[in-house]
């Protein structure tokens, strides 16, 4: 029976919607959630473990050729951070606890911890913010801004803006990889917008979540925005996952 | 760098193990702690420095007879810290060796030569179990401070002043028994028994046995701990917190009520309270500080701290206290003693002792502190004010690094105001220049 003008007209539409409808689900495919994304890179930089503990050697080369060395213990667990410099020998002893907004100094030369401000996170070319684990899921609210390849690696870019204001950045543009879910490449913003750092990651160590054995992070190399030719080194060892309680976030 | 944490130095771990219990090494096919360090190493410093300083004798320090201070003083000082941590103990040990030479010129003696001395103490120590993810028993020797403020904590049973007039120096420890109970990440209940006074000899009264049970919660932007303290001569409700209010800004108090036993007070200060100048006739005392930092983007903190201490002398009793002094000072200085000169001075010094902290009711202080300028300078600025009369104390402290395991210090200490004010009793200047060496 031959088709009815009607009918064909019919057919034309529903293969338009069929056609929009698969088309509708490629696109939900190539754009995937951010905070999906955003929580899986952050296993790969300590956040969302049950505890982690590993140590980080700063090391800072100047613009005069100057070096600056320093070693830190650093202890993990959601908003719980605490910091605790081994080297150079003038730092030794001194420690860093960071207990959600919540901030303390503690020094051989002085007496007893000293309460300090979220401010403080900033200090330094490698600041407390980046040396503590991540948890951009929790910290920042995450927008989906395009894709683009970075060292040959496609990548998914992510507007992250802060969720509070108890974060190290107001504003971070984030690279993740689409194949490995790592983030490859930060670059960190004032609230005024003003570029600060930028940041690569490299991934040579691992580290068994759950049943898995996960890629973690090995190195971090921040770049100053404003002296671009200070470039400070985060190397990550000994590391290790393990269950830890408020009894490893006092300072006495 | 090292792989692992803390191996600055083994050679004395040897000496460690060898003191130290091995838990579970009688099991042959269970772990050894020793086969979960966690964190080993020993810290070594040796300190030396030279002190030079212009003692007032005035009414609360008649002669320099009341405090006895050195108006020189030199101290080289070893400070191995020695730690081992595998899980679930932990030992720490800090044994002093100590040689030092001072002069203390006073009224009886006013050309004296200068007393050497050496000791070796133990001033920290530390044997710590965790069980689970929830308790944890402890014995210690420590100087234990706790609470946000920088001058003053009158929640403090153990300690009320937190001794940053002399970094330098160490604070000596008390011995205690101290259990804790760690609920969740956010609530800890602990437990304080001091049970000995280990280092920390005070030479007016008996030690007394302490106890303190504390409950401490830390939210995301504030914590704040409540307390319960008792000793043979007082018990106390307080508590301290801070609550980080922006970016910034940082807010705290320590407070407490405390009630002192009037048969102890009669009993160890008798000529004080003969005097009327201690308070029989008021239960309970407050002292509380109020206070905030602020940080600067640069990454300095100026502080500021107000408290209020009810146990402090009125301005009537501060007149009382004072004209007594004078007694005292005009009889050394004529010559002619009378019969009240030895109650007098007796008066003195336990008004003085009992005190020791903050004479006065009101005071105010501010601090400004900025570490590594050019990268190798510590700067700690800070003014404490008496309000009540006007006199104040400022301390300067500079510090800084040479090479890589060198330090050098230099702390100013000065007092202002009025001579009847209460700083300008014990010092007029305090100068003291130190290095140390650390590996």
């Amino acid at each position: 029976m031959p088709w009815a003008t009607s009918d064909l007209s019919l057919l034309r539409t529903l293969l338009l919607l069929l056609t929009l409808g698969l088309g509708s689900v490629e696109v939900l495919a190539d754009s995937p959630d951010a905070a999906a994304i955003l929580s899986s890179s952050d296993k790969a930089r300590g956040g969302g473990l049950p505890g982690i503990q590993w140590q980080v050697n700063v090391e800072t080369v100047e613009t005069g050729g100057g070096k600056d060395l320093t070693q830190v213990m650093v202890k993990s667990n959601g908003d719980d951070n605490m910091m605790e410099f081994q080297a150079p020998v003038k730092a030794r002893g001194r420690k860093v606890l960071m207990r959600g907004n919540n901030m303390w100094f503690s020094s051989p030369t002085v007496s007893k911890p000293v309460p300090i401000s979220p401010r403080q996170r900033l200090t330094g070319q490698a600041s407390y913010g980046d040396i503590a684990a991540t948890n951009y899921v929790k910290d920042y609210s995450a927008e989906m801004a395009g894709n683009e390849v970075v060292d040959s690696v496609p990548c998914y870019v992510l507007n992250l803006t802060a969720a509070n204001k108890s974060v190290t950045y107001d504003k971070v543009k984030y690279w993740v990889a689409q194949d490995t879910g790592l983030g490859i490449k930060a670059e960190f913003y004032t609230i005024s917008g003003k570029h600060i750092k930028t940041a690569r990651f490299k991934y040579d160590n691992r580290i068994e979540s759950g049943d898995k054995s996960i890629p973690f992070v090995s190195e971090m190399q921040i770049v100053d925005a404003l002296a671009s030719n200070t470039v400070t080194t985060l190397v990550y060892s000994a590391i290790e996952v393990r269950s830890l309680s408020a009894r490893d976030f006092r300072l006495n | 760098m090292p792989g692992h944490p803390r191996r600055h130095n083994r050679i004395c771990f040897a000496a460690l193990l060898v003191m130290m219990p091995l838990p579970y090494a009688h099991a042959e096919d269970e772990p050894s702690c020793l086969d979960n360090v966690v964190e080993a190493g020993i810290d070594w410093e040796f300190i030396a420095y030279a002190e030079k300083a212009e003692i007032m004798q005035g009414s609360l320090n008649p002669g320099n007879l009341i405090a006895e201070l050195p108006e020189q003083k030199e101290l080289l000082e070893v400070r191995p810290d020695i730690r081992f941590e595998c899980a679930p103990f932990t030992f720490a040990l800090s044994p002093r060796l100590q040689a030092s030479r001072q002069k203390v010129e006073d009224f009886l003696h006013p050309d004296p030569e200068a007393d050497s001395d050496d000791d070796a103490f133990v001033n920290a120590a530390l044997v710590r179990v965790d069980i689970g993810t929830m308790w944890s028993l402890e014995a210690s020797r420590q100087a234990l401070l706790w609470g946000p403020s920088l001058f003053f904590s009158p929640s403090n049973p153990f300690s009320r002043v937190n001794g940053r007039n002399t970094p330098y120096e160490e604070l000596k420890g008390k011995d205690f028994a101290i259990v804790r109970a760690f609920f969740g990440s956010s609530s800890v209940l602990s437990f304080y028994d001091n049970f000995a006074e280990g280092e920390a000899e005070d030479p007016i009264s008996d030690f007394e046995h302490t106890y303190a049970l504390t409950f401490e919660y830390t939210d995301f932007a504030w914590t704040a701990t409540g307390l319960y303290s008792q000793s043979e001569s007082e018990q106390a409700f307080g508590g301290f917190g801070q609550y980080t209010l922006n970016d910034y800004i940082v807010l705290f108090t320590d407070l407490a009520v405390s009630k002192v036993d009037e048969d102890w007070l009669a009993d160890t200060f008798p000529a004080a309270v003969q005097s009327g100048l201690i308070d029989m006739d008021r239960d309970w005392h407050a002292g509380i500080t109020l206070g905030g930092s602020y940080s600067f983007t640069e990454g300095s903190n100026v502080s500021a701290e107000y408290y209020y201490n009810e146990n402090g002398l009125t301005d009537v009793q501060a007149d009382a206290l004072l004209t007594t002094g004078q007694r005292v000072v005009d009889q050394l200085e004529s010559g002619v003693f009378t019969q009240d000169f030895a109650s007098d001075t007796n008066v003195l010094g336990q008004v003085v002792a009992l005190r020791q902290a903050a004479l006065r009711q009101h005071y105010v202080a501010m601090q400004y502190n900025k570490n590594d300028i050019a990268d190798r300078l510590d700067v700690v600025l800070r003014w404490t004010y008496g309000a009540a009369d006007g006199g104040s104390l400022a301390v300067a402290d500079f510090n800084t690094t040479v090479g890589e395991n060198g330090r050098v210090f230099l702390t100013l200490l000065g007092t202002f105001g009025d001579d009847e004010a209460e700083f300008r009793q014990f010092y007029d200047y305090r100068a003291t220049l130190g290095a140390s060496l650390t590996f």
